[in-house]
């Protein structure tokens, strides 16, 4: 592979999986402090 | 009583199951392919903050707040828009009619490859799947009318029997189910994909930055089409979805959750199919199979990718697994389609289970038509698939009557939101989605004029002509219009749902 093709091919997977890892591992963080605070509220 | 999803993940997962379909499979690589490669990833991730997620959060807005389906919903963001509502739910229906078809095909070909994997050469009647004569296969398949209308008759069978166990027995449980073995799927074919001697030729085209194509105008508006069709933004498909949200839920942050889920899959496939090409063909030979629409853009999947998986190793069970995760794709889609079917029904008064014989019937009958003949199928993937960029502005249109600031202050920043909104969205909605609409319009009705019909681009009855898409919007348009007061009638009056602009005392 050419390096530019490296390099973008680094920049996409970050940017859509990176972005959606991240945004799950937010709500989940959330879910998790609000059965926390709730327990009568599980969630999953 | 009151249907509501049993948790977050729960509504997340169908959102997904929603949004990623065949487009995800069939389409992205080959779009991605003709349109230079990485630098057409630049506007489709683009347009997914542009038009898909702020419509994404409309529809999470209107049908939490609302909690009816799009008739339902735009008549009670305001009155004179039911006839809006109505044109966004019979699109997506008329969608559904033909998108039956496709899951039907899908159902047959992950039959076929499941009795190829567990009995090479075995009894299929119209031959083996797994032979250099894929194309006689389709042919075949295609060719003899009863397959396509039984397999048709069992997408809609299956995608019905969930819909009639409700929201948490059937679509929850369904989709906890269908999108982790769906993500599992692509994963494992990606990584089959490129561990395959040759494939970094195929990493190459896909992600070789060729700067001169953002300059082609051609490229941003396929980067916009492509985020507009493959997310579900703007369909009234998370608005159905959302009727059954729970009350704290957040918007925002699932509105990014779905949009990203939807672009992660998309790259998977991508990522799956073309090193797989370029792995196995030499580089000219894979240059056209990628681009390769074939019969109802069905090429690359139905006619190659069974050609290509017979020269990896162990490609009988990798086969089997891609057309898994295509039905499967196509299963999750449907369902949200029946769903938004049945929900304008139930809004009606009508129980569920007379709604789902009632939608599904009419699923039967109205896409019959599409898998009797190609050409019916064509022309309604075009005119119902571009009138979805109108389903869109529709959307944008009612929240900028409504007020877009109020819309985001009183339906999607609620107190127990996780994320807030910034003055980002108003803009988006206010001009973003009207001036990208345009756009769209106009590029898909000039290759219209240009390129597909060039002759009779204004007659009504070609397959691709805009004469058939202006001809089949008016009429339906025009119907909406003419009943517009008494469907308001019948759905708020009978039922003493308050009429009229939503927002109040009464509503909080």
């Amino acid at each position: 592979m050419t390096v530019p093709a490296i390099v973008m091919m680094i920049v996409f997977c970050s940017l859509v999986w990176g972005g959606f890892l991240s945004f799950l591992s937010f709500v989940w963080r959330i879910e998790k402090r609000k059965t926390k605070d709730r327990p009568e509220e599980r969630s999953f | 009583m009151k249907e509501i999803f049993t948790s977050r993940w729960s509504l997340l997962l169908a959102a997904l199951g929603m949004a990623i379909g065949t487009g995800n499979i069939w389409r992205f690589p080959r779009v991605v392919a003709q349109n230079g490669g990485a630098a057409f990833l630049i506007p489709w991730f683009l347009f997914l903050f542009l038009w898909s997620i702020p419509l994404l959060i409309v529809e999470f807005g209107m049908g939490k707040k609302t909690r009816m389906g799009t008739i339902g919903a735009f008549g009670r963001m305001n009155p004179r828009n039911t006839w809006m509502g109505g044109f966004v739910g019979l699109c997506t229906l008329a969608i559904t009619f033909y998108y039956c078809v496709v899951t039907g095909w899908c159902f047959r070909y992950c039959l076929a490859s499941l009795i190829d994997m567990v009995a090479p050469g075995g009894p299929l009647p119209m031959g083996n799947l797994w032979c250099a004569e894929t194309t006689v296969f389709w042919t075949a398949f295609t060719g003899t009318k009863w397959q396509p209308v039984l397999f048709h008759l069992a997408g809609i069978l299956t995608g019905s029997w969930i819909i009639y166990h409700g929201v948490v027995r059937g679509i929850e449980r369904a989709n906890r189910l269908l999108i982790p073995i769906l993500f599992v799927l692509l994963v494992i074919a990606a990584v089959r994909a490129v561990s395959l001697p040759g494939a970094a030729e195929g990493l190459n085209f896909l992600f070789e930055p060729r700067w001169g194509e953002l300059l082609n105008y051609r490229v941003w508006l396929e980067g916009l089409s492509q985020s507009a069709w493959s997310t579900g933004a703007g369909w009234g498909l998370i608005l159905t979805y959302a009727v059954y949200m729970r009350k704290n839920d957040d918007i925002v942050a699932n509105s990014f959750l779905a949009g990203l889920g939807n672009n992660s899959a998309s790259l998977l496939a991508a990522i799956a199919i073309i090193p797989t090409v370029f792995a196995v063909l030499p580089a000219e030979q894979a240059l056209s199979v990628v681009t390769d629409t074939g019969p109802a853009s069905t090429g690359l999947t139905f006619i190659w990718i069974p050609r290509l998986f017979e020269q990896v190793s162990g490609g009988r069970y990798f086969l089997f697994l891609f057309f898994l995760a295509l039905a499967i794709a196509a299963l999750s889609s449907l369902i949200s389609m029946i769903e938004l079917g049945t929900r304008i029904v139930m809004d009606f008064g009508i129980s569920r289970h007379r709604g789902i014989v009632i939608v599904g019937s009419a699923c039967f009958l109205f896409g019959l038509p599409s898998a009797i003949s190609p050409a019916f199928f064509q022309n309604q993937d075009w005119v119902w698939s571009v009138g979805l960029l109108l389903s869109g502005l529709f959307f944008s249109a009612t929240v900028i009557r409504y007020g877009v600031d109020r819309f985001r202050r009183e339906l999607v920043d609620c107190p127990d939101s996780d994320m807030k909104l910034g003055p980002l969205f108003n803009f988006a909605v206010k001009f973003l989605i009207p001036i990208e609409f345009l756009a769209m319009l106009g590029w898909w009705f000039t290759q219209a004029i240009l390129r597909f019909d060039p002759e009779r681009w204004w007659h009504p009855f070609r397959t691709f002509s805009v004469g058939t898409c202006m001809f089949q919007w008016g009429i339906l348009i025009l119907i909406l219009v003419v009943l517009n007061r008494p469907i308001r009638r019948l759905l708020f009056e009978r039922n003493g749902i308050p009429a009229g602009r939503i927002g109040g005392k009464e509503h909080q």
